[in-house]
């Protein structure tokens, strides 16, 4: 290896080692403070209203992953694949709920259904600050990270196989089934892990649309808000390393499969 | 395609079981969640009192309601409330957020059920300050305080030490909050000696020590119940209102550090 090169290397090795070790050392800073009080801690553990909330988080993060991959995948292929008017704009549009502080997201969605005729809709289903409204906040969210990631995938496949299939005889539907979705399969479940984990995480929307109701739209960022609220840092925490655990064995279950590691093609 | 439509489907239903499991937790534990629901909205800093009352409520009520608290900083409330207009009950830190909803035909006059004042919160080791100037202008000190735009207790401190004060106290300080539990948190963890507080706040945090202001206690902060114009149901409503106005609900806040009207006029008596 060239001098240069390995001062390159050096610093590129530096860089990875401050931000893996900051990120070691906050894990590890929840660690020592729980183990400080464990008591305190497991306490909040066996709280029913903490365990349904871990049942909510679960549940809802995982329909909203499934959700935002099938929303997220379809406006992805047709913005890859269609050339249509406002096709920019569309894509520009895609990319609102990242940029978009999240709080305004939840804002957004309860005037759409508080203040709109779409009200009406709320006043027969039941959505505002209840556990669809959960679902739809982290929904919005993650159907835009899915969309950037099946638009990268999308874009980085050739189209020719496609044509080709079609020339053969092969619909725009089946050339899509057979060819395009297994190709991109490993990015469909990286899309899926993020669309989960920015979901699992979701906070602002879900305050703010969904409300913190003990026992009803408590969720585990929500549960994180109201112990730190009643001063119960040991319990916060304690939520905190759950959801750590929780995610770490979902990404360990991704990598399995081949989603994240392999990048999001396969050839 | 048909394998991820099966493997969507499959996660989709463990999805909704695991909702549906929580919606059952939530019904074995609140036996009430078939009842009509009462949804108080409430400053995230009451939490610890609010949780206690409610149960209070339920059991008083013979079971026939069930209480809801979605709980927020007071002004995210009110803010929340002028465009969801939901929920049958407000309880927000300081009657003063009432007032402006009040002037919106979106809820009724306050009744007040607690006080609480101004006070200093520091760590028991920190060398405690002469004076709120020494603690909190004396850049000796480490200091967290709220924000006075958006805590009700910034305004109250600015009003009794005057803006230009308060500015110095801005100034001076490490670090600005929006609540109170997170100054009384920043105190309890050490991030900072010194912090502006409620008493009831300070009253959440037991390894920490109150340093009461002889000049802030005379300022009390009112916290009212108003009774939402978005209401489904004004008869439970008003017997909520009813409650933490009453006896027990008095004894319950006293035990959180709470004061009363009564109970300032009982102490105000020679």
């Amino acid at each position: 290896m060239i001098r240069s090169s390995r001062y390159f290397v050096t610093v590129m090795g530096i860089m990875a080692l401050i931000y893996v070790g900051l990120l070691l050392a906050m894990v590890w800073a929840h660690v020592a403070l729980v183990s400080g009080n464990p008591q305190s801690a497991w306490s909040t553990l066996t709280r029913p209203e903490i365990q349904q909330a871990i049942l909510l988080s679960l549940g809802t993060s995982l329909l909203s992953a499934v959700l935002s991959v099938w929303i997220g995948t379809a406006i992805a292929y047709l913005i890859s694949r269609v050339r249509f008017p406002f096709r920019p704009l569309v894509d520009f549009l895609m990319d609102l709920p990242i940029f978009l502080p999240p709080l305004v997201v939840g804002v957004s969605l309860l005037i759409l259904f508080r203040q709109t005729p779409l009200s009406r809709l709320d006043d027969l289903f039941g959505i505002a600050f209840q556990v669809p409204a959960i679902v739809l906040a982290q929904t919005i969210v993650g159907v835009a990270f899915v969309y950037r990631t099946m638009k990268a995938t999308f874009d980085s496949m050739p189209v020719r196989q496609e044509e080709l299939a079609q020339s053969l005889g092969c619909s725009w539907y089946s050339a899509f089934c057979k060819i395009t979705l297994p190709q991109a399969s490993p990015g469909l479940v990286t899309a899926a892990a993020i669309a989960w984990a920015r979901s699992f995480g979701e906070f602002g929307p879900v305050l703010v649309f969904a409300g913190s109701i003990r026992g009803r739209t408590e969720v585990m960022p929500v549960s994180i808000y109201l112990e730190l609220n009643s001063g119960n840092l040991d319990g916060a925490v304690m939520i905190a390393l759950i959801m750590v655990v929780i995610a770490a064995i979902v990404l360990s279950v991704t990598r399995l499969t081949g989603g994240v590691q392999r990048g999001g093609v396969r050839r | 395609m048909i394998r991820p439509a099966v493997t969507s489907l499959i996660l989709a239903i463990i999805a909704l079981v695991l909702i549906f499991l929580a919606g059952d937790r939530q019904r074995k534990i609140q036996p009430l969640a078939s009842r009509p629901t009462l949804t108080v909205l409430c400053a995230a800093g009451l939490a610890p009192v609010m949780d206690e009352l409610k149960t209070a409520f339920e059991l008083e009520a013979g079971r026939r309601v069930r209480v809801a608290v979605d709980y927020k900083g007071s002004a995210q409330l009110v803010a929340l409330q002028r465009v969801g207009k939901t929920g049958d009950l407000l309880i927000a830190a300081d009657t003063h957020y009432h007032q402006h909803l009040v002037e919106d035909g979106l809820c009724n006059a306050p009744v007040e059920i607690a006080r609480q004042h101004p006070c200093l919160i520091v760590q028991p080791q920190t060398i405690h300050p002469e004076s709120w100037e020494d603690a909190l202008i004396s850049g000796k000190f480490r200091t967290s305080i709220p924000k006075s735009s958006q805590a009700a207790i910034g305004r109250l401190v600015a009003s009794i030490v005057g803006n230009n004060q308060y500015r110095a106290i801005t100034n001076q300080a490490t670090v600005s909050r929006e609540t109170v539990t997170q100054v009384a948190s920043d105190v309890d963890q050490g991030v900072v000696d010194v912090g502006i507080t409620w008493n009831t706040t300070a009253h959440q945090f037991p390894r920490t020590c109150t340093l009461d202001v002889p000049d802030w206690q005379a300022h009390r902060s009112s916290i009212g119940v108003s009774i939402l114009s978005s209401t489904q149901d004004r008869q439970a409503a008003e017997s909520f209102v009813k409650f933490v106005t009453g006896q027990s609900a008095r004894a319950i806040l006293k035990r959180h550090g709470y004061s009363s009207a009564q109970n300032d006029a009982v102490e105000a008596q020679p």
